[in-house]
Parts: C-alpha cells; structure tokens; sequence
C-alpha cells in the first residue's frame, strides 16, 4: 500500500486522451520530479491527485481514499498551479490568518519571513500581484501548508532568474525541516534536478519510466567512434540516437552494450545526463530535430 | 575502453569524494563525527537522500562507521586507507594507459618492463 | 509524515467564516444601495390630499416595500456571485470539498439575509426619524413600530430571492445550457406568457395569510439551497 496508488488511470477531454493507462505507487518522504513534454499529462494528473478532476476510468487512492469530495485528502494535500486564486477581498495577511485557521501545520512566521524576503507585501492583493510575485506567493502558501502531499504544478513560472534558486532552496529546507511528498513538474529538469530523489517521466498521458534519479543518469550510454567498431559494440541493435558527421555516435541503455569487446579500441564511452535521458525517451525520432533537415 | 564521465561523476560520488578530502585534510578527525545526510543536503544544496548514498558508499568501504542514534563517526585509519586506495586507483589507471599506449606504438612487453624498471633508476 | 484531521462541521464551520468576511464587500453595497433608496422613498410610496377648501390634509404612506424589494434585487445578485465558477475555484486553494463549499456558501447567504433584514428595518425606522426632524410631518405607526412577523415576512423574501440566485448559478455551473433554458422560461413569466401560471405561484404563496407564507418560503429556500449541494456534487472543478 503506497501513499499515493494510481492504477490505470484515464482521462479524456472530449475526444482528446488525456492520460493512457497511467499506474504508478508512491510511499514514503521523498521529492520527485515529474518530467514530460507540453501536453504529456502532467497537470491533467496532478489535478486528479488533488481531487478536481475524476478519472474517466481506472482508480486513485490517496492515503486510501477516493480523492475526489475526500476532506481527509483536502486537509493534507495541495496543489500550487499558477492559476490559483483566493477570495479577492482579503489582502495577503488575512489570507495567511486564514490558511492558519484550515491547515493544522501552517507555519505562519514561515510564510511572512519568506514573503518579506521576496519583497510581497502584506497589504497587497493577490490577483493585483506580478505573475512572478504571484507564484512566489503561491509557493510559500503551499510550503506554509505543510501538507503531508505537496504538488508543484511548474511552481517558477514567471518568477525571475534571481528568485528561483532562492525558492528552490526554500523548498529544499522545507522538505528537510519537514520531510514530506513532494512532486514538482517542470519541462526543464536540469533546474531542479540537485533537488530530486526521484523521476517519473510522463509522455503521452503514461509512465515512461519512474525511477531513482541515480538509476536514470546511469540509464544510457553515448558511444562514439567509427562506424563499423560501434556498430560491433552494440551488436548491431536498435539505438535510441544515431548520428553520423566526423565520427559515427549512438546512444544505447547501458545493460545492453557488450562489456566483453575489445579494450583497446579508441571508441569513447560517456554517460548520458538525466535531462538528456529525459528528452531522448520522450523524442519522436532517433536524430532529434537533426532528422528534420537532413530529409 | 575508457569511460570518461566528462567530469560528471554522479553527486553522491561527489559527496563520498569531498567528505574523503576533508579526512585526508584532517578537518575530519578521526574517531570524530561526520557531517549527518540532513548537513550535506544544505550544504551542497541537494537532496538528502542522494547525500545519504555519499556516506552509503563511505560506509561499504570502511572509511566511516555507525552509532546507533549518534550518526557516523570517521573509523581509525580511515586516512591511510583512502590513501591507499587513492594511490591504488591513481596507479592501475596510469598503468592502464601505459600499457594500451604501448600497443598502439608496438613496444613488447619485455621492452615496457625495462622501461619501467629504467624510469625508476632514474628517480 | 502524520497526517492532520478535520471533521466535516469544523471545515465548514471555519468556510462560513471566513466566507462572511471575504464577502463582506457585499454588505457595504447594500448600505449603498439603501442610501439610493432613501431617495426615491423620501416623498414616501404613496400619497393621498383630502380637502374641504378650509383645511387640506394629505397622507404620505412610508411603508417597508421599497427596501425590501431592492434588497431582493441585492440577495439575488449577491447569492448568483458567490456561487459563480469563479467564486468555487477559490475553495480549492483551502480544506473543501464540494458539499462543505457548497454548504458553507448556502449558510453565508442565509447569515447576509438575516443581517440585510435588519438593515432594511433600521432603514425604514432612521428614514421615518430623519422626515420627522427635516419635514415636520408626524408619522403615526399603522402598527406596532416593530412587527416581528413583518420582520419574518421580509426575512424570508430576502432568503427566497438569495436562494433563486444560489439555485440559478449552480444550474449554470451545471450546463450552460440548463441555466440558459431557465433564464428563457423565466424570462416568458416577465412578457406575460404564463400570466395565469404565475398568478397561481403568488396564490400559493401569499393566499393562506402570513404564517404559511413563512413556512412555504422557508421550504423552498430550503430546496433551492440543498439540490444544488446534491447537482454538484459530480461536478469537476478546475482552476483554469
């Protein structure tokens, strides 16, 4: 039994499939990056996760229980996304007083201290705030909460260059100080990838893979050199990249290349970074957009 | 075959590397205690489950042990055995290299020796 | 990782508080909104001179009316806004469900029709005492100055005009085009379409004296009040 069990979740808008026979369990304090392309599913499943959308078919169970009208859900887990919004007639305090009266956990000098550090004031609204300011505002609520499931729904967006390492480390000290689910999305894994235990890739609304982030870096093996000594090399299988300028270059998973060859030969042989793991996974063709013009 | 990380060692690798600097500097005592998982991660900014695999690999070789409920203390000797592994690695490596540059330029085994053996006159 | 634990009646509970305050803006309209109707009331809703050449008397008739029905006007407006799309979206951001939100939505605009009744007595008792003072005209009470069952009586058309709003954004949250078929049928009642219908509604209410009245009234508040927590219910609510 995990904290968070999916089994073979649906979803359609309309004709459009949203997510594809999505399964995948999650138990126990760690942060988790959810990585996919524009459209691959993610907010579609956190949005399920948090209870505002029910599957069109398959199950949730979140702590054990339906998270669609489950207040036991509500009251420990959130969703930060950037199109949140709050009751306009309360300014930012009074929103921060009122979070203190439904979340057990709401550490209320944390949120003022990190407010007060991005330069939000109290006496402000929340829907007169930047974009950035407003999801800075968004994250700290959601820190603030402490739910015991945290969901960040591309929590950066807008915020500037400066801002984004700070919160990344908020969320960092946070989690240490108070170990708790965490997933954040984000196309752009390089970002966020120190803060990461693990990662589940998501493309066309299912699980590519669901891993340690250990285990994704180590996933892939880039063999360069000439062409017929790397075709030998890999036994002549079928490659996730290839590419063929000055030297002949491919990409294999590492379990498959054949540790027995040859030692001496110059062929070189490098890991592939978890953010290229990522793209290359999720890629439609075996050259990247290299195939587009070369056709 | 050589494989070359492009200096993108893992972090935890990273991690079980700079706590072995710090011994060998002696900024970690021995017998002392050692950064906890929770230190690391704010630290060096990173998850502390991947700080926590750093003193994993530290504790498999020796180099740290645990107290129950205290943390981990850096074991007696552990300076002279990250040496000796380091002078270990650093060693096969280059002789690796030596022998594969060897091949290439057709020098036999006997003539390599005697190189070997005239380098160390030389010292 | 310990996980916190509310029970229903203290989420809503603590949702009608904060609803209270977070729409309290709408109470400050109606202050305005009375303001307004001070002025159309000043020269009273209705007059009546008599005269025998020596002596002209004329009656001015300040009643409730007035007040109660721009107040109508407010609670039904005011009741279609809190549950609006938009309005909904903002529980998400707190420890809701769909029935506590609802709910709690439901018992605020009650908590708003029971303070907007009291506004509307007070209005008429501080109009009636500022014409006295500026005017000169002495006012004589057709009844009792303060009338608890006029005070129920307009309690409960404040609470079945919030309730009709509540009832009617829901069925828009529902379907567009539910909400849109009710606005039409509705809309024949104004053009005189079902003029005999509708004089068979205000039989039913207003026909058996003002003690049934109140009962209808509350009953069917009451039905516009829970079908939409039970309508609702299946619906999926998305920030955007």
């Amino acid at each position: 039994m995990g904290d968070i069990v999916c089994n073979l979740l649906d979803k359609n808008y309309r004709n459009k499939k949203a997510l594809n026979k999505l399964s995948c369990s999650i138990e126990g304090e760690k942060i988790i990056g959810l990585i996919g392309r524009n459209g691959a599913g993610k907010s579609t499943w956190l949005k399920l996760l948090a209870g505002h959308l029910k599957p069109t078919d398959g199950e949730i169970r979140i702590f054990g229980e339906n998270p669609f009208n489950s207040l036991k859900v509500a009251s420990n887990l959130i969703l930060i996304e950037d199109t949140m919004t709050f009751p306009p007639f309360l300014n930012i305090r009074e929103l921060l007083k009122m979070a203190g009266d439904f979340y057990q956990n709401w550490q209320g000098e944390l949120a003022e201290g990190l407010l007060k550090y991005a330069d939000i004031p109290l006496n402000n609204y929340h829907h007169k705030l930047s974009k950035g300011q407003a999801s800075t505002f968004n994250l700290i609520y959601g820190l603030a909460t402490r739910c015991a499931i945290t969901l960040l729904d591309e929590p950066m967006n807008g915020m500037d260059e400066g801002i984004r390492t700070d919160m990344y480390r908020a969320i960092l000290k946070e989690y240490i100080a108070n170990p708790r689910i965490i997933i954040i999305s984000s196309h752009h894994l390089a970002e966020i990838e120190h803060l990461l235990e693990e990662i589940m890739l998501i493309d066309h609304g299912e699980v590519v893979l669901h891993l340690p982030l250990e285990a994704v870096s180590q996933m892939l093996v880039r063999i360069k050199g000439e062409v017929n000594e790397v075709k030998e090399m890999t036994g002549y299988q079928d490659v996730l990249y290839e590419k063929q300028d000055v030297s002949y270059e491919v990409i294999i998973e590492r379990n498959k290349l054949d540790e027995t060859y040859d030692k001496q030969s110059k062929t070189l042989i490098q890991s592939v970074s978890a953010t290229e793991v990522c793209k290359l996974l999720t890629n439609k063709s075996k050259g990247g957009i290299d195939d587009v013009f070369n056709s | 075959m050589n494989i070359s990380n492009d200096s993108t060692a893992p972090i935890y690798i990273q991690i079980a590397e700079w706590i072995e600097n710090e011994i060998l500097a002696e900024r970690l005592q021995e017998a002392g205690k050692v950064y906890s998982q929770y230190q690391l991660a704010e630290l060096f900014n990173i998850n502390p489950a991947t700080a926590g695999k750093g003193l994993t690999i530290l504790l498999e070789n020796d180099i740290v042990y645990k107290k129950r409920g205290l943390g981990m203390f850096v074991q007696v000797g552990a300076k002279e055995l990250i040496l000796a592994k380091r002078r270990d690695e650093k060693l096969s490596k280059l002789a690796k290299e030596i022998v594969q540059e060897a091949k290439r330029l057709f020098v036999q085994d006997e003539e390599l020796i005697e190189l070997i053996k005239k380098a160390q006159r030389e010292e | 990782m310990s996980l916190t634990h509310k029970t229903f009646p203290q989420v809503v509970l603590t949702q009608v508080k904060w609803k209270v305050m977070a729409y309290s803006q709408a109470l400050i309209t109606l202050l305005i909104l009375q303001i307004v109707m001070y002025y159309f009331n000043y020269s009273g809703s209705g007059m009546s001179t008599r005269g025998n050449g020596l002596l002209s008397l004329q009656t001015h008739f300040y009643s409730l009316d007035g007040f109660v029905i721009s107040t109508c006007l407010w609670s039904f407006v005011t009741a279609y806004l809190i549950q609006t799309k938009d309005y909904r979206k903002t529980n998400l951001s707190i420890v809701s469900n769909r029935v506590t939100g609802n709910i709690a939505n439901a018992l605020v605009l009650v908590f708003y029709s029971f303070i907007a009744t009291i506004i509307v007595h007070m209005s008429l008792y501080i109009l009636v005492a500022f014409i006295q003072l500026v005017k000169g005209i002495t006012m004589f009470p057709d009844v009792s100055l303060f009338n608890f069952l006029h005070f129920l009586v307009s309690f409960c058309l404040i609470l079945l005009a919030a309730s009709s709003g509540y009832f009617l954004s829901s069925l828009f949250n529902l379907s567009k085009i539910l909400g849109g078929l009710f606005v039409i049928f509705f809309g024949l009642f104004l053009f005189r379409v079902f003029d005999e219908q509708l004089l068979t509604i205000m039989r039913f209410y207003f026909e058996a004296g003002y003690l049934l009245f109140i009962v209808k009234a509350l009953i069917t508040a009451s039905l516009f009040f829970t079908l939409p927590v039970v309508f609702l219910n299946r619906k999926e609510v998305v920030r955007g």
